[in-house]
């Protein structure tokens, strides 16, 4: 509103302006002829100081006064530099054409190309604003910004780090827990934090540096659950599936139903029983997916569970593909065989044997490896069914 | 809010153009006196809303507002803050309100200080620049509107390219387009001049000290833009013939060329044909120039813009203002009645020696740059056409024209006795000879050319002079009598011989640093010592650094000789972070007037680089040349016989305003 | 004289300087100007008469580039053909493996082209237009612009 005030008002001055002189009445101007009659004197004056500094002779200089002087009578005779000047003519058409014309075809045109109602969006007074207001990637670009000119700020780095994870830019999301790690120092949140993008990244397979965050952040506190939840992950990935049981169950018991994790935990309990033979307990009946979590950056870490799955599955899938193009990945084969059956898939996981066997036909030690997946695939599938 | 107050200033500024084009002409036709005021005001309302658009865009560009997408373009948040007031005309968009903005400075300059001025023209004068300015906003708003939002707005810009973040563009454009764009006004008085008819000596009179000053403003544009490439492009040249140095350089010539034919026809009502083309081209070149800069049409380091539309666009309004101007030059040039008589050698003899050459020159250059594009268009065959032809073309005419710099002021009107003139000559005739000898024996290197070359300067440089040592009298009359005169003599006379001195001058320091220049180029390790030019260059390594936008490899070198211990230079290899664009920053050291010039190659993983060195004597003549041209033409503008005065009436009726 | 014969005299000597001008203009446009060519006009249609001074343009060939102090020496290509251009001195900033260039100078008997004057555009998503036209006959490069 405070913009259509202020260019009412410019506008206003502007007509006002124009229209000053076409309103305006009496008064005589000069006629052309004075002007070159002003020129006439204006040479005269030159000639004069010409001659007394003797730059030219009197010869000469009568010569161009005459020149001057037949020029200045030429001019005053000729018709167009002695016509009469309206004063006062008719201006009526040219009022009213700037009245009407200036307003309208301003805003008609300014319509078709401006944003009236866009505010101005500086530098500063965006990243001074209500951060509630802004979209998470203005906030991200914002610390972005913060993060490039001091890339030291530790806190920082544990702001972007989860929005990362979020956005599915992992290695950035990697990158900003071990500053944030580096740079604030250890916490069980922060180590477990780490290993959980680890993981992620490596499609869903604990690796050894996860593994090693994960013990730390457990020794550390034993409240963490992230850390716990992991390590009882791992267990069931490095062929433990006992002390995965317990480590399952052990979670479990402390866990509320509502817990975002709470399915995944008992999925992986089912299948680790399964590979052990135990019949499963009944699934709880409270035991339904949550929502989506809030959309706000906090909630971020806790990257609800179906999320997660898919994201894994998409990451296990990324990695079948790459194998099918290079089939000589031994370390690469056992991961997607283990992490077939971490996702309880004893189908693919059984076509993924086959055909790392067909592959690495030589490697004595991963056939006898596969066998071995081989009959815990079908343990559990027996037990499933 | 201020932004699209700017974008609304802008629209309102187009709607008074467009007001501006038909209200004071019309007013003119009819002898309507309100009308014909009423451009004045529009004009000077017109600049306002102008310098508010151009203000607001300011004020977007260095509060890193990238919700503009000019701004978003161009600039960047972690930019030095004299790159983003730089930026704001470092682009095509804000080039092109630069561009209006200095258009509706000279409209505002006429109205407000052109009161000696006829109503008549000067509502003509402002109508036709209404002309051109509705032609301009027209392009700007339909083609490159730099107030265009995004929504939303990206967080960070993408920076200004960095061969443009430099003092020199600061200034650079911003001089360049206030004589390109100030030529407009020779332009606007010839178009009125011929709507009303009135084309005689008084009409000269009154567009003359536009024209100078027009004239003086492209004058140092153009040294300050070859200064800028000198010693930021970092390839030692100072012209490359590039052809947007070509499009500024062809309206000076022309702009030279009329300055002098204005002058004829003012005095002797002589040559006002040829003075009314003069104007109508130069401005056209000027249009011309502007045409290949943002049409980006030619290959070429200045050309950042590349659009056909804008191409198109502007080419239309070269079309139709060079075309209509000149289908109403030749209905007007065959009523006109002939002017004063001359005999060829003359002072209009002399001045028409200099149109030709100048004209000549002008049409030369002009070829030279739109060879290229029109075999291109005929038969697809690419070429470039680049100093050796203009070296051929351009050099050859020159001479002749240099050469009779000192003769023509002292040539008098109407007829004169050349041999008396060439014989009040003498001592500048001698003292170029004796200076071209004792070049050609005691400097080393001097070569026959070389000694012509200087002997020519000194013969323009102090034959400038001649006419005010003669007309005063020195050493005929006493010394009282020629001091009175020297004091009588007018700023005007004073003024050409400055620019004439400054002339020669230019020639000195292209003659120096074409036959003396030395270049090294080396690969030079850490604790190298060279020998250069009667330097010791000691290179004692790379540093790192790191500026705000960017990272730089620092090469640092000592320098003995010539009068220096151990002076530090510095140039530096710059690599632009966002752009990931790499710069050579070269460093200069001056000795006198000639410079020292240190440009780098890529380092080695050794640690040595290549160091390319030049010697460059006298160099800086170059642009003192043009220092001095430009000083010249203000003293002439300040003469108060350029100016005339307004009518009693006239005068008498502004108090009335006034009050 | 007459002022006929002083009028004749002027437009003579006018006339006079603008023939020699127009003719120095028409000897400079054949001597001094400088054709461009791709690999492929210099190497398939031998566009070019030995000795004559030309413009070769095209990308920097990736891992053609050769450095020894100040002299270099690399490959120009348009992806169809190559030709191998020696240079003495600093290359331009923006001189890189894979960028458009333009060189301007000699063909030798082997087929090397000695430049004398190497250019790289100063904007790094600059193509030289020559350059640009040449690659896009030869079908290997699509303006942007073009394909959006």
């Amino acid at each position: 509103m405070l913009f259509w005030i202020v260019a009412a008002i410019i506008t206003f001055l502007v007509t006002a302006g124009v229209l000053y002189p076409l309103t305006r009445g009496g008064g005589t101007l000069a006629l052309e002829s004075d002007y070159d009659r002003e020129i006439y004197k204006a040479r005269m004056e030159e000639i004069d100081n010409d001659l007394s500094i003797d730059r030219i002779s009197s010869e000469e200089a009568n010569a161009a006064k005459a020149e001057e002087g037949r020029r200045l009578i030429a001019s005053t005779q000729s018709g167009s530099s002695s016509k009469a000047i309206k004063v006062s003519g008719s201006n009526k058409w040219a009022v009213i054409g700037s009245i009407a014309f200036l307003p309208l075809f301003t805003i008609v045109i300014y319509l078709m190309s401006g944003t009236p109602d866009l505010p101005d969006q500086t530098l500063a007074a965006r990243l001074s604003a209500d951060p509630e207001r802004q979209s998470i990637t203005s906030l991200l670009e914002r610390a972005e910004v913060q993060l490039v000119r001091n890339p030291n700020d530790g806190k920082g780095w544990a702001v972007v780090a989860p929005v990362y994870l979020r956005l599915g830019r992992i290695d950035d999301a990697i990158n900003a827990y071990r500053n944030t790690l580096r740079l604030l120092g250890e916490t069980p949140v922060r180590l477990s934090s780490l290993g959980e993008v680890l993981v992620i990244s490596s499609q869903g397979v604990v690796t050894d540096e996860a593994l090693d965050l994960f013990k730390r952040a457990a020794d550390a506190s034993p409240e963490d659950v992230k850390s716990r939840f992991f390590l009882a992950l791992a267990l069931g990935q490095n062929g433990e599936p006992v002390k995965a049981v317990v480590a399952w169950e052990k979670l479990l018991t402390k866990a509320t139903d509502q817990a975002p994790w709470v399915p995944v935990a008992k999925a992986n309990l089912k299948a680790q029983q399964g590979l052990l033979g135990i019949k499963p307990t009944p699934p709880s009946t409270t035991a339904e997916l949550p929502g989506p979590s809030q959309s706000d950056i906090q909630a971020a870490g806790q990257m609800d569970a179906t999320a997660r799955t898919s994201m894994i599955e998409g990451m296990v899938a990324n990695l079948a593909a790459k194998l099918d193009e290079d089939p000589t990945n031994e370390a690469g084969w056992r991961r997607l065989i283990r992490s077939y059956g971490v996702l309880g898939k004893p189908e693919e996981a059984r076509q993924a044997i086959a055909k790392a066997r067909l592959a690495l036909p030589d490697n004595a030690e991963f056939q006898k490896h596969l066998n071995e997946a081989e009959k815990s695939v079908q343990n559990k599938d027996g037990a499933t069914q | 809010m201020i932004v699209e107050l700017g974008h609304f200033a802008l629209i309102l500024c187009f709607s008074l153009s467009l007001l501006q084009s038909v209200i004071p002409v019309v007013g003119a036709r009819q002898g309507n006196a309100g009308m014909m005021a009423s451009g004045t005001w529009i004009a000077i309302a017109s600049f306002l809303m102008l310098a508010v658009s151009f203000a607001s865009l300011t004020y977007a560009h260095v509060a890193s507002d990238f919700s503009v997408g000019n701004v978003w373009e161009n600039s960047h948040s972690l930019k030095p803050l004299l790159y983003k007031y730089s930026g704001v005309w470092g682009n095509h968009e804000g080039s092109m309100l630069l561009w209006v903005l200095i258009l509706g400075f000279f409209a505002a300059l006429v109205a407000a200080f052109g009161v000696n001025l006829p109503p008549q023209l000067k509502a003509n004068v402002l109508g036709v620049q209404g002309w051109i300015m509705t032609a301009f906003l027209a392009f700007i708003i339909k083609t490159s509107n730099p107030f265009d939002r995004l929504q939303p707005a990206p967080f960070e810009g993408k920076d200004l390219n960095p061969v443009l973040q430099d003092i020199g563009l600061a200034i650079h454009p911003p001089m360049l387009y206030l004589g390109y764009v100030g030529f407009s006004i020779t332009f606007s008085f010839a178009v009125a001049a011929m709507l009303s008819g009135r084309i005689d000596a008084a009409w000269a009179r009154w567009v003359r000290p536009w024209a100078l000053m027009a004239w003086i403003f492209l004058t140092a544009g153009i040294a300050m833009g070859s200064y800028w490439a000198y010693y930021e492009l970092g390839w030692g040249g100072w012209w490359f013939w590039d052809p947007v140095e070509n499009a500024s350089f062809i309206p000076w010539l022309t702009g030279t060329a009329l300055l002098h034919s204005a002058l004829v026809m003012e005095k002797r009502e002589a040559l006002k044909i040829w003075t009314l083309l003069l104007a109508l081209v130069t401005f056209s070149m000027s249009l011309l120039g502007t045409f290949l800069v943002r049409s980006g049409v030619l290959t070429s380091v200045h050309a950042f813009a590349s659009d056909p539309e804008r191409g198109v666009f502007i080419l239309a309004i070269l079309v139709v203002f060079i075309g209509g101007s000149l289908t109403l030059f030749i209905f007007r040039s065959s009523e006109l009645r002939g002017g004063g008589l001359f005999a060829p050698v003359s002072r209009e003899g002399a001045l028409v020696f200099n149109n030709l050459f100048l004209a000549t020159a002008a049409a030369s250059v002009l070829t030279g740059t739109l060879y290229p594009l029109v075999l291109e268009s005929i038969n697809g065959s690419k070429i470039s056409v680049g100093a050796p032809f203009f070296n051929m073309t351009f050099g050859p005419l020159m001479m002749p024209l240099l050469l009779a710099i000192p003769v023509g002021p002292l040539l008098s009107w109407k007829r004169a006795d050349l041999w008396s003139a060439i014989q009040k000559l003498y001592f500048a005739a001698g003292s170029a000879l004796v200076i071209g000898i004792l070049a050609l024996a005691f400097v080393e290197g001097t070569s026959v050319l070389a000694a012509l070359g200087i002997g020519a300067a000194a013969w323009v440089m102090i034959g400038a002079f001649a006419e005010i040592w003669l007309r005063a009298g020195f050493g005929k009359v006493e010394a009282s009598t020629a001091y009175r005169r020297l004091k009588g003599l007018p700023g005007s006379t004073w003024g050409t011989a400055m620019a004439h001195c400054g002339v020669g001058l230019l020639l000195l320091g292209i003659v120096s640093v074409s036959a003396f220049q030395q270049e090294l180029i080396k690969r030079v390790a850490p604790g190298e010592v060279n020998n250069f030019a009667g330097f010791e260059i000691t290179f004692e390594g790379l540093t790192p650094a790191k500026g705000p936008n960017y990272i730089e490899d620092v090469a640092r070198f000592k320098v003995s000789g010539r009068g220096v211990i151990d002076l530090e230079m510095l140039p530096t290899k710059r690599l632009y972070t966002t752009r990931k664009m790499p710069t050579t920053e070269s460093a200069i050291e001056t000795f006198k007037f000639s410079q020292l010039y240190f440009s780098l190659g890529d380092p080695e993983p050794d640690g040595s680089i290549t160091l390319r060195a030049w010697w460059k004597p006298l160099v800086t003549f170059i642009w003192w040349g043009p220092v001095l041209m430009v000083l010249g033409g203000l003293t002439s503008l300040a003469d108060r016989r350029l100016r005339v005065g307004a009518p009693k009436r006239a005068a008498s009726r502004r108090k009335l305003v006034n009050a | 004289m007459t002022r006929k014969q002083k009028r004749l005299l002027g437009i003579g000597s006018i006339g006079a300087v603008l023939v020699a001008a127009i003719a120095l203009v028409a000897i400079a446009l054949q001597d001094k100007i400088v054709f461009f060519y791709s690999p492929t006009d210099v190497i398939v249609e031998k566009k070019v008469a030995s000795g004559q001074r030309f413009r070769i343009g095209g990308l920097v060939k990736e891992a053609s580039l050769v450095k020894d102090g100040k002299r270099v020496s690399f490959i120009v290509t348009d992806l169809k053909n190559e030709v191998s251009v020696k240079h003495t001195g600093i290359l331009p900033d923006l001189f890189r493996e894979g960028q458009g260039i333009i060189a301007e100078g000699i063909l030798d008997k082997d087929g090397v082209f000695t430049a004398d004057t190497i250019l790289a555009k100063h904007d790094e998503n600059y193509m030289p237009k020559e350059v640009a036209a040449a690659l896009k006959e030869q079908g290997v490069w699509k303006d942007p612009k073009e394909t959006q």
